[in-house]
């Protein structure tokens, strides 16, 4: 046997299944990253924003947030996935509320009761603790890739993003007798509450993204 | 392999073609591992033996005894729903697998929604006209709802609207667990229009999951026009 016979022997049974396999690896573990959001991938930058207006009557543009870690979640007054997991959600702000931490919730869907006079009541009659800006021109939640209610997205201090998905592994609705169903029994997985204290220690957080369920957020064709 | 080659060589070979096969099947458990962990599924994993769909939903013994599947003239394709009942119909993510295969040969649409989607119900009379349109043109529509099956009262609430609207199709509702139902549809929101071809596969999976590509009617529409004009 020649040494060119043997090295098309080797390549043919050796090399190009191995490459295969790698190819498959690398391609399969990359997906992990945007697997589940059709825009924006875990290490993409905030998107920038200027001046939306919030239930507070202030504006806030994304050069206003210097903390070292920054969470921005998609919400709609009307949505029961939103009114479901509200009240965890000021929870999380609370917890959170000494720590370097900012938390911002938008509105993104042009009906009424998920505009910003809506929104004002909602914020009121659910308590929330933190900012809540309607992104009328939709533009952060199109650059976010934000489909779904409520979907959480946690960057860094160098804004970058560190996790998207939902708040916990069991997906809160609020039926329409005004109870609050958790889907899947008590929650045992914190993702933004881990992903949080991971990025303030210093760390990347362990899962960076999951399935955000929720209502579908409408975008207006232009 | 030539009769001058030496022993060692021939043991080489033997070797390197163990080694290749090793390889290969490490690839393909690699293959087969990694697309098992597809979120979405596969239409063939969608998609089971039409024989075998199609005998279990005329098997009045089978899990699907109690639910009315869809009639459709299988050698034209050709719809002949007759005055669907207005109140959805709970079935098993299997019983809907059945029900869809039954279907076949029809173009089938399906509009996946819940009561508490409220982009699904603005959309719901869209999908009634369409479905008038496209009735006679050998196109199936039904509904699929999502709703909690552990929440009455929106269930009620979903009856109720399908009696105001009256679509002339058939309305299911996914009796599981209803982030499981997600999952078993392999969807990550609502709503979602699922259409299959003829033969019962996955042609077309309209969603909103990308806002800058969310779906319209006229997807719906060009969609049925391409399958229709194969």
């Amino acid at each position: 046997m020649t040494t060119s016979t043997h090295t098309n022997l080797y390549t043919r049974h050796f090399l190009l299944p191995a490459f295969l396999a790698i190819v498959l690896i690398i391609t399969t573990g990359t997906a992990s990253a945007g697997e589940f959001n059709q825009v924006i991938s875990i290490g993409d930058a905030m998107p920038a924003f200027t001046e939306l207006p919030g239930t507070d009557g202030k504006t806030l543009s994304s050069d206003d947030l210097d903390t070292d870690v920054v969470v921005l979640v998609s919400l709609a007054n009307h949505c029961p996935w939103v009114r479901g997991m509200d009240q965890d959600l000021v929870k999380l702000v609370e917890s959170f509320a000494d720590k370097s931490v900012t938390i911002v919730g938008f509105s993104v869907n042009h009906r009424k009761d998920d505009r910003l006079d809506a929104m004002r009541k909602h914020a009121k009659e659910f308590g929330y603790n933190f900012a809540y800006v309607f992104d009328e021109s939709q533009n952060l939640g199109r650059a976010l890739g934000a489909a779904r209610t409520p979907e959480y997205f946690v960057f860094n201090k160098e804004r970058t993003l560190q996790y998207t998905g939902a708040l916990y592994n069991s997906p809160a609705k609020m039926n329409r007798d005004g109870t609050i169903k958790y889907t899947k029994g008590t929650p045992s997985e914190f993702y933004v509450s881990d992903a949080i204290e991971a990025l303030l220690a210093g760390q990347r957080p362990a899962i960076t993204e999951t399935k955000a369920h929720g209502c579908s957020v409408k975008y207006e064709t232009t | 392999m030539e009769p001058h080659v030496k022993a060692h060589e021939r043991r080489n070979h033997r070797a390197g073609l163990r080694r290749a096969v090793s390889l290969h099947l490490l690839a393909a458990l690699v293959t087969i591992t990694l697309a098992g962990c597809s979120p979405q599924p596969a239409d063939s994993r969608d998609t089971v033996s039409r024989d075998t769909k199609l005998a279990n939903a005329a098997d009045p013994s089978s899990a699907n005894a109690n639910v009315n599947v869809q009639k459709t003239t299988a050698r034209s394709g050709q719809s002949t729903t007759e005055t669907p009942d207005t109140q959805m119909q709970p079935v098993s993510f299997e019983q809907w697998q059945t029900i869809r295969a039954a279907t076949i040969p029809a173009i089938l649409v399906v509009d996946l929604w819940a009561s508490w989607c409220v982009p699904c119900l603005e959309r719901f009379p869209e999908m009634i006209r369409m479905s008038r349109e496209y009735r006679n043109q050998g196109v199936e529509f039904v509904s699929l709802s999502l709703d909690d099956r552990d929440d009455p009262e929106g269930i009620a609430f979903a009856n109720e609207f399908l009696h105001k609207n009256k679509p002339p199709f058939a309305n299911y509702f996914l009796d599981e667990d209803i982030i499981d139902g997600f999952e078993k549809i392999g969807i990550l929101g609502i709503p979602t229009v699922d259409i299959y071809a003829r033969d019962g596969t996955r042609a077309y999976r309209l969603t909103g999951d990308n806002p800058n590509a969310q779906f319209t009617e006229e997807d719906v529409e060009n969609a049925l026009t391409t399958l229709l004009a194969r």
